[in-house]
């Protein structure tokens, strides 16, 4: 255990879990992975130190820019000498600051609510309570730069696994960064999925209903009986349990470390990652698949909103087989 | 970052019909994280109105509001400082710097926020400050023979105060701002 | 029961309809394959048998559209087909004869319909023959509905053949547009006979349910208005002549509520804006001649409505209307229909007015006479219903709304001319009447208006005396949270009460004053100090005036004492009556530099502290308040003064507690010692011009009890020099400290020895003498400032002393001032150097 923060505590056995995956954590090997995977670094390793240095400090730039601190004695550009707390003119830092309570509030209630179950997250101590503030802060500035998307309910469940492994990073080089990496990676991860939260393109041919639909004939074709049992005759929509699912790209529906070890192959999907997925949701149906041929539709339901335990590498294991 | 709302010497229905609708505009509820009144609220109405601009109100009483409505003085701590309230007319002679300051003192507090004289007055005296938001309506006052509606609200951030005062000139709103900050 | 009932009911009726429909279907299969086959013979016959159908009195109106619309269908191939035929040369006349041989007589006119139509439109026929032949004829039917949808469809398939004005059927054979008229009248009238017919079909008991069905056959009739109104040769003259007073006549001597009801606001909506402006008067004197039942102010809102309309429009509408005389007709037709309807509603006397005054302040927003004249009216009409009742008025609602609105138009000042306005208002029941007083003094609020003179404050007090007064009826004012809001409504009423000058301004408030007086002790206590306040004001002005002299200033200060004095004896606002008296006494200190008055309001000041007021708590604030006031002084002589401070003094060292005597004598110290810059005016540099000599009408305005303060007569004074009574303060800060070892022994006998008051007062003095260190007092030397400074410092060292954290920290800021000061330079640290602060 190289984890300083999660001694002791209920969440610690989480905690510890996380990191017995394929790709080991151990020397922060996980989390440089990942950012090579999601795009963050580049191949060329000579490159590393110059790109890091220079994201980071573009994250620092984008919160001096976005964090309004009205009270501040401000830079004097663009703001009105006679700015103040009640201030109702479109140009006042103030009324920019209050502008953007509401958002911050709505990340607030969101990140608060971030695995409860683990320390690390949700603990009452220093530490913890910096991992929240660095996780709201980043969800924020991912929001003002986002103005199309803002911030979507659920994309703390996305981000919180990266940041917890970039935070764990043994090299404190890295770990002190981590909220600029894990918002960056996050940008790029969202990027590739981001149609699914864009609610505007709900019914478009790219967005969430059309990735449901993808679903529906991928499960049509692996497993026709399944699929007639569960859509035609029980008429459980793929909507009603696989929408969380693929927006919040399967954190939900397992313990933190089996996330970790599905997201390890997610990303290594490079270029067809929303493929892979589907593929492990059709896994995650064809794994259960005796218990949703009893099934009604009641019984089904609750099944798949809450998936059983299961061994994550069989699930891996069978969406490696399926046809890609 | 905490706003804090100083205001006072309302004086309705006595002496004015209303606070301006100016100020009513300025006063949005979700801004201000603490009201701290001088008193003179005289009616239940202006201590609900107060209510809904902010929820965590605290009012001294003013020589026109009901008897054991509200306490004489009162002490809170805001960011570093503690912040005294008292509306002033128990302290004789009334708004001398000197026997106020000595209120301070005994109050023990950083900033003392003090009303009466329905004259916006800020003065920084011996490390320690004293703010008068003035009347909140520009109400009749025996001490000041042309009051105009004025309140103040102080940011506070860790160990400074951002010291705003709004004053209203007929419908011209104007705002000063000093600051304040706690030394050793 | 009911709704069972209509359950069996609407089945039958489902039934029926479906082997009626069932029945129209398969003629109409057999009439469709004649027609195929080109069997005129077999198709008549079908289309007979399929019409047939129709003969049924089984269906209600409604089903029985319906079984009309399929068959209507229907009939449209056979038309179709006619009308082919004509192509292979056979004439209509022909046509026309051979459908006469159909059996039923129904059948046979809607045939004879279809093809008079067909036989128009291929110009084979005069349309007026044929028109005026068809709406004969239609007269062999007089069963209500089979007659109604059989003129209905007449009226629909003979749309756009009339010989209108520029149509192609217009000639001097197929007739004119006054042919046209004729054709529509006739229909009109006899589809209403019918339709008026139709309720005395049936049982009695099933008229609900009938005058229901009868609603929704509404239509059918007033599509011939609709279609005389699209007329295109439908010109004034025509409409006037013969349309409007033939419609009239056939709608009025119906008799029948239902009819109408529905047909005059048919009038008004289908005929144009111009064309109403031009037969108002006959049109109005329709009203009063309806059924008792209707309801005319529906009529009249809409007809007035669309003159509002057309009057916002265009601008020389409103001159037409004034040529016409527009108001004078309506009111003159509103109190007709009100006298002719004696068992019109109050409710719809009100609603009616309620039109009238919206059209009136919509069109004529400068004509408040007009608002007068119609609430003279409505009010007329509402107690004279009232009188014969015996009861109330009822109608609140609409009265409500009708009093609004001038409200909602017009500046509320405006409105308080409206001399007719209070005793439309007095029809209201007491507690509507209170809501509606509250609703104008809101208005008065929220607009800001000012209510300029005594004129107008009457008026005021008029319009809003359910809140001024008691009124009958209403329970007597509780002491509770509304009345107390409407009460603080009242007050905050009394700031809009402004004169431009301030003569005029204590002319207004003396008569505001006058009515509030009548409203009872528990109203005064609101309102009196918002009077008092604004009283006050008055005398600020005069003085910045320049006018502080007696002959103006004391008038107004008269007013505030008998004002004052009037609420102290209201009892339960004695705290109230005791600040006013302070406030009072300052302005004629400060403002009029009335010596006589001024010390008369201390006086009384000090009498309700001794008399009425109820605790401990509040004798510290009252006594507080006295000895701040006084300190501000400045107008009185040195024996005046004196006095004065002696009660003062005295009072404070009654109070209950030691600490708060302690406190009271340290604030009565100050009273002895007033600072150079306490008056920002140099005493007599200006203004304090000597008082003219008493004018007698000076005081006449004031009551009688207003008579000068202390019989004395009084002249404006020069303000006194600071008080710097050294000698005076000592004895002040001696007595403090006496106070305070007094309590000291009191904890000690009381064995509390925890209890660190006494030396928190010992602090208090203390940072007294510091005080007055600074200010420069002769008596208190460096050496006296370090005895008690080492008595405090010997206290303090005490071990409940040192638990005390707020003591400790009130102590250690004390030092830590003096050590400031020390720091600072000047000849004040110099003084403080000789001071040895403890470590």
């Amino acid at each position: 255990m190289d984890n300083g923060h999660n001694r002791g505590g209920p969440a610690s056995v989480s905690d510890r879990a996380a990191n017995s995956t394929a790709v080991t954590n151990k020397k922060g090997l996980r989390a440089l992975t990942w950012k090579v995977l999601l795009g963050y670094l580049p191949l060329d390793t000579k490159q590393w130190d110059r790109v890091l240095a220079q994201k980071r400090a573009a994250y620092q730039d984008f919160c001096k820019e976005l964090i309004i601190n009205p009270g501040a004695s401000s830079n004097g550009l663009g703001t009105p000498m006679d700015d103040h707390p009640l201030s109702q003119h479109t140009d006042s830092r103030w009324n920019a600051y209050f502008q953007d309570t509401e958002l911050k509030e709505q990340i607030d209630r969101d990140v608060m609510r971030t695995h409860p179950d683990m320390h690390f997250f949700s603990g009452d101590d220093t530490p913890a309570m910096q991992h929240r503030e660095e996780m709201k802060r980043a969800l924020f500035i991912f929001a003002k730069l986002n103005p199309g998307l803002r911030y979507v309910q659920g994309m703390n469940e996305l981000f919180a696994p990266l940041y917890y492994h970039f935070r764990s990073d043994p090299l404190t080089e890295h770990s002190t960064h981590a909220e600029a990496d894990a918002f960056f990676c996050f940008m790029d991860l969202i990027a590739e999925f981001r149609d699914n939260f864009c609610q505007q393109l709900d019914n478009s041919n790219v967005g969430i209903k059309a990735t449901l639909t993808r679903l529906d004939c991928l499960l049509e074709q692996a497993d026709p009986e399944l699929w007639h049992h569960l859509q035609v005759e029980n008429k459980v929509n793929p909507q009603f349990y696989a929408f969380r699912w693929i927006t919040l790209l399967l954190t939900q529906e397992f313990p933190f470390p089996d996330v970790v070890r599905l997201w390890d192959t997610l990303f290594s999907d490079i270029g067809g990652r929303t493929g892979c997925l589907l593929r492990m949701c059709i896994a995650m149906l064809v794994n259960v698949r005796s218990e949703i041929l009893q099934g009604d539709f009641a019984q089904n339901l609750k099944l798949l909103q809450s998936y059983p335990p299961v061994d994550v590498h069989a699930i891996l294991d069978r969406a490696a087989n399926l046809p890609h | 970052m905490v706003l804090v709302l100083c205001i006072g010497d309302l004086h309705i229905p006595h002496r004015q019909t209303d606070l301006p609708s100016k100020f009513k505009s300025l006063l949005v509820p979700g801004k201000i994280h603490h009201i701290l009144s001088t008193g003179n609220l005289c009616t239940s109405e202006v201590y609900d109105y107060l209510k809904t601009v902010c929820s965590d109100l605290h009012v001294a009483r003013g020589d026109f509001d009901e008897p054991n409505k509200y306490p004489d003085e009162e002490v809170l701590q805001v960011g570093a400082f503690r912040i005294g309230l008292c509306h002033g007319h128990q302290v004789v002679p009334w708004g001398n710097t000197s026997a106020l300051a000595l209120l301070q003192r005994r109050l023990n507090v950083d900033i003392l926020v003090t009303g009466h004289t329905h004259q916006y007055w800020a003065e920084k005296f011996e490390n320690r400050f004293i703010i008068n938001p003035g009347s909140a309506t520009g109400a009749y006052s025996t001490m000041t023979t042309k009051p105009v509606p004025s309140f103040v609200l102080m940011d506070v951030d860790g160990d400074k105060a951002t010291v705003y005062y709004y004053e209203l000139h007929g419908e011209e709103l104007k705002v000063d701002k000093s600051e304040f900050s706690k030394s050793a | 029961m009911v709704a069972q009932q209509e359950t069996v009911l609407s089945d039958e009726q489902a039934k029926w309809l479906q082997e009626a429909g069932t029945s129209v279907k398969r003629n109409a299969f057999y009439m469709k394959r004649a027609l195929d086959d080109d069997n005129l013979r077999e198709a008549l016959r079908y289309s007979a048998a399929m019409l047939g159908e129709l003969r049924t009195s089984l269906l209600t109106p409604q089903r029985y559209f319906e079984l009309y619309m399929q068959a209507f269908n229907e009939l449209q191939h056979l038309e179709g087909f006619f009308r082919d035929e004509t192509k292979k040369g056979r004439s209509y006349a022909d046509l026309y004869e051979l459908v006469q041989h159909a059996g039923n007589v129904l059948p046979r006119l809607y045939l004879l319909c279809m093809v008079g139509a067909c036989f128009i439109r291929g110009g084979e026929g005069a349309a007026r023959d044929i028109l005026k032949d068809l709406v004969e004829m239609c007269k062999g039917v007089q069963h209500p509905t089979r007659g109604l949808f059989l003129r209905s469809y007449l009226c629909q398939v003979s749309k756009g053949l009339l010989p209108d004005t520029g149509s192609e059927f217009e000639s001097e054979e197929g007739g004119r547009i006054q042919d046209a008229v004729d054709f529509l009248l006739l229909n009109f009238t006899e589809m209403n006979k019918l339709w008026v017919r139709m309720q005395h079909q049936g049982a009695q008991r099933d008229r609900d349910r009938r005058e229901k069905e009868r609603q929704q056959l509404a239509d059918l009739v007033g599509k011939n208005l609709t279609y005389l109104s699209q007329l295109e040769g439908l010109n004034f003259e025509l409409y006037q002549g013969q349309v409007h007073p033939r419609v009239l006549e056939q709608v009025v001597g119906c008799r029948d509520d239902l009819a109408q009801q529905y047909l005059m606001q048919c009038v008004v909506q289908v005929f144009p804006d111009d064309f109403h402006l031009g037969t108002l008067s006959p049109l109005l004197a329709a009203l009063p001649q309806l059924q008792p039942g209707v309801k005319i102010h529906v009529i009249l809102s809409s007809l007035l409505d669309r003159l509002a309309r057309y009057a916002s429009v265009q601008s020389t509408v409103v001159e037409a209307f004034d040529e016409a005389g527009v108001f004078q007709k309506l009111l003159e037709a509103a109190k007709s229909v009100v006298t002719q309807q004696s068992g019109m509603q109050s409710a719809d006397v009100t609603a009616m007015y309620i039109a009238l005054v919206q059209f009136t302040s919509a069109v004529y927003p400068d004509r408040l006479d007009y608002i007068n004249q119609a609430l003279t009216a409505c009010h007329t009409a509402l107690a004279e219903r009232s009188a014969q009742e015996g009861e109330g008025v009822g109608a609140e609602k609409q009265l409500v709304q009708l009093l609004s609105i001038p409200l909602d138009s017009y500046d509320v000042v405006t409105v308080l001319a409206l001399d007719k306005y209070p005793s439309v208002m007095a029809l209201l029941s007491p507690p509507t009447r209170k809501e509606m007083a509250v609703k104008i003094v809101d208005a008065i609020l929220k607009t800001g208006t000012l209510v300029d003179t005594v004129q107008r404050v009457g008026m005021l007090f008029d319009f809003i005396a359910p809140l001024a007064t008691d009124v009958e009826g209403v329970e007597a004012p509780e002491d509770d949270e509304d009345f107390e809001e409407e009460q603080n409504l009242m007050a905050r009423l009394m700031h809009q009460l402004k004169a431009p000058t301030l003569d005029g301004q204590f002319e207004v408030l003396k008569a505001a004053r006058d009515r509030i007086t009548q409203g009872g002790p528990n109203r005064l206590k609101h309102t009196i100090p918002a009077i008092a306040f604004a009283a006050l004001a008055v005398v600020r002005g005069l003085s910045a005036e320049g006018q502080q002299g007696q002959s103006k200033t004391e008038p107004v200060l008269q007013f505030i004492h008998s004002l004052t004095a009037q609420l102290a004896e209201a009892g339960g606002a004695a705290e109230m009556a005791l600040q006013l008296f302070l406030a009072a006494a300052q302005a004629a200190s400060d403002e009029a530099h009335l010596d006589v008055i001024a010390y008369e309001f201390f006086e009384q000041a000090f009498i309700i502290y001794e008399e009425a007021i109820p605790d401990s708590s509040s004798e510290r604030t009252a006594l507080a308040s006295i000895v701040g006031a006084l300190q501000r002084i400045r107008v009185f002589s040195p024996d005046s003064r004196a006095s004065l401070v002696h009660k003062a003094t005295g009072y404070s060292a009654k109070l209950l507690r030691k600490a708060d005597q302690c406190r009271a004598v340290l604030a009565c110290s100050h009273l002895l010692w007033q600072e150079e810059e306490a008056q920002a005016d140099p005493p007599s540099a200006n203004g304090d011009t000597p008082a003219p000599a008493p004018e007698p009408s000076a005081t006449d305005d004031a009551s009688p009890d207003d008579s000068s303060p202390a019989g004395r007569t009084s002249e404006a004074v020069q303000l006194q020099a600071p008080v710097r009574d050294a000698e005076g303060v000592m004895s002040c800060l001696k007595r403090a400290l006496k106070i305070a070892h007094a309590a000291q022994q009191q904890t000690a006998v009381a064995r509390r020895a925890n209890d660190t008051e006494p030396v928190s007062l010992f602090v208090e003095i203390l940072n007294h003498y510091i005080f007055y260190f600074e200010a420069g007092l002769p008596t208190i030397t460096a050496s006296v400032l370090q005895n008690l400074l080492d008595l405090v410092q010997n206290d303090m060292a005490g071990d409940s002393c040192q638990k005390d954290s707020a003591l400790v920290a009130f102590y250690k800021n004390t030092l830590g001032h003096i050590e400031l000061q020390r720091a600072r330079g000047g000849p004040a640290a110099e003084r403080y150097k000789q001071i040895k602060v403890p470590a």
